[in-house]
């Protein structure tokens, strides 16, 4: 993806219209100064400030639940679509969308992916939301019993003789597996 | 280390196929009683028709004697090679009648070696099987009509044998929650079946339908669609469109099949050679009879109606793929694409038997 969409937001904007910025305040304290309809699609934001009359331009808007590094990502994506948003209908760019998801959920490690989804739960950005789920469903689904405990940082509470009996009645669902 | 809250981890659940499924239910008992969940196994199964996927056809060779099972893939709308499903019942012949498909359950009718019919409930993802008990007083007949479906009001999958001949039709339902069957009122004794060699019902809105005939005066019959609600248990016409023709005489219902969860009609015209489809857009009201378009049979003698819910759109799948948003026909390649005698729906489920 070119770097102008994916740009960070304290990187200063060389567009010549001067565009309405909201500032969102990280967990460590970092201050995001966002286009306003990318931070719209963050259904929190947006009503934070339709709900409160009072809060004006200058209102930072406290995050508490996400890490500046989750906040990096979530931006990213939200940036990437306010552009493929603004290009249609002219351009459909369905796999231009698909491209740019792919090689966005690439590079991000379990935990970074799991961190995400987190903040876009709290965020409340269903796009994102079921497009992260989407890809944690992708990664786990053809992994081992053990790899997925992990995963979602199950405890075992099965004796040994239990899970026996469980695998064998379904004994073919465990052919085939990825390795871990 | 992050942990994923519950609601989230059966968002991410409902997106997996079945197979992985069974798998983790091995994770803990409490994924083993997510995963067993009535309402969890309805969720996934309804996620899985929102989103196209774990849909495939199932399909008969034309001798009966071999099931084929073609996976879609829901993003490229290609239909992989055809596999053969292997059955798992001992001790029948003569292949496998599909008497439907609904929830991830496949309803047969096979023969078995004394020539009598028995029905089987089959889940194809989960390879459960249940053999439903034999009828008392049924002799197995082959001239039977057959429907599968399920009913909300009751929370049942219910499977109607009908058997007759043009002077008295007999009902019987079975239930799955009871596991038995239980004669119900006869069918109206002024319409009678199109057929009687096992004819299947087609699932719309709660209702099995069926190809039927009504005397309306003597040596003059007409054609109707015989529907079987499956709460109240009745039996009501459904009018067919008026189907207006110059060569009315060899025109004819060639099929009812279920498009996007409406009832769908093929009528064919042998001199113009031509199959239409209609579609009864609201269920019962003759005037939302619309028809959608015409193929010419002779590309088709077969063909699979699909509704794509998420895209919108629906499609005719054979040697030949109907677009109705773009209106163009497709040739579908498939390999080993066996003769096919009839073609199902279905889409993969945890719903036990």
């Amino acid at each position: 993806m070119s770097s102008s969409i994916a740009s960070s937001s304290s990187s200063s904007s060389s567009s010549s219209k001067k565009e309405k910025k909201i500032s969102l305040k990280t967990s460590d304290g970092e201050v995001f100064e966002v286009e306003e309809p990318v931070a719209m699609q963050l259904e929190i934001v947006r009503s934070f400030f339709a709900d409160n009359e009072d809060v004006t331009e200058q209102t930072v808007m406290p995050l508490p639940n996400v890490s500046t590094a989750a906040m990096h990502g979530i931006l990213e994506y939200c940036r990437a679509h306010e552009e493929f948003r603004r290009r249609m209908p002219e351009a459909a760019p369905e796999e231009e969308v698909r491209a740019f998801e792919a090689g966005y959920v690439d590079r991000k490690s379990n935990e970074e992916l799991k961190e995400m989804i987190l903040a876009a739960n709290y965020l409340n950005i269903s796009k994102l939301l079921d497009f992260l789920t989407g890809v944690a469903a992708k990664r786990i689904e053809n992994k081992s019993v053990e790899y997925v405990r992990a995963f979602f940082g199950v405890e075992n509470d099965f004796t040994p003789e239990e899970e026996a009996n469980l695998r064998r009645e379904y004994e073919w669902a465990f052919e085939g597996v990825d390795e871990d | 280390m992050f942990a994923i809250p519950l609601d989230l981890i059966v968002e991410i659940l409902c997106q997996l196929p079945v197979k992985s499924l069974l798998r983790f239910r091995c994770l803990s008992k409490e994924f083993r009683s997510m995963i067993d969940d009535r309402d969890f196994i309805r969720r996934h199964h309804n996620a899985c028709l929102q989103t196209n996927s774990n849909r495939r056809i199932i399909a008969r060779n034309n001798e009966g004697t071999t099931l084929f099972s073609l996976e879609f893939d829901s993003t490229t709308n290609v239909i992989a090679a055809a596999k053969i499903l292997d059955v798992p019942i001992q001790n029948l012949r003569f292949g496998f009648p599909v008497i439907g498909s609904c929830h991830g359950l496949l309803a047969l009718s096979p023969m078995d070696h004394q020539g009598h019919i028995t029905a089987v409930l089959w889940n194809i993802s989960t390879n459960k099987l249940r053999i439903l008990p034999r009828i008392r007083g049924d002799s197995g007949d082959l001239f039977g009509c057959f429907g599968f479906g399920y009913d909300l009001a009751s929370d049942d999958y219910k499977l109607v044998k009908i058997f007759g001949n043009q002077s008295s039709t007999k009902v019987i339902v079975y239930s799955l929650r009871a596991d038995s069957w239980r004669w119900i009122e006869d069918l109206p004794d002024y319409c009678y079946f199109y057929s009687f060699h096992q004819q299947r019902g087609t699932l719309v809105a709660g209702t099995l339908n069926w190809m039927g005939q009504m005397e309306i005066e003597s040596r003059e019959s007409r054609v109707l669609i015989i529907s079987f609600d499956l709460k109240s248990e009745n039996f009501r016409n459904v009018p067919i469109p008026d189907i207006t023709n110059t060569n009315l005489g060899k025109l004819g219902i060639y099929d009812i099949n279920d498009l996007g969860g409406c009832l769908c009609l093929s009528c064919i015209d042998g001199c113009e050679q031509v199959v239409d489809i209609w579609v009864m857009k609201e269920y019962n009201v003759k005037d939302s009879w619309t028809k959608l378009f015409s193929f010419s049979y002779l590309l088709t003698n077969i063909y699979v109606i699909r509704h794509d819910l998420k895209k919108g759109k629906d499609e005719i799948v054979e040697a030949i793929r109907h677009d109705l948003k773009r209106g163009k026909d497709e040739i579908v390649e498939v390999e080993k694409w066996p003769y096919i005698f009839s073609v199902t729906i279905y889409v993969d489920s945890l719903v036990s038997l």
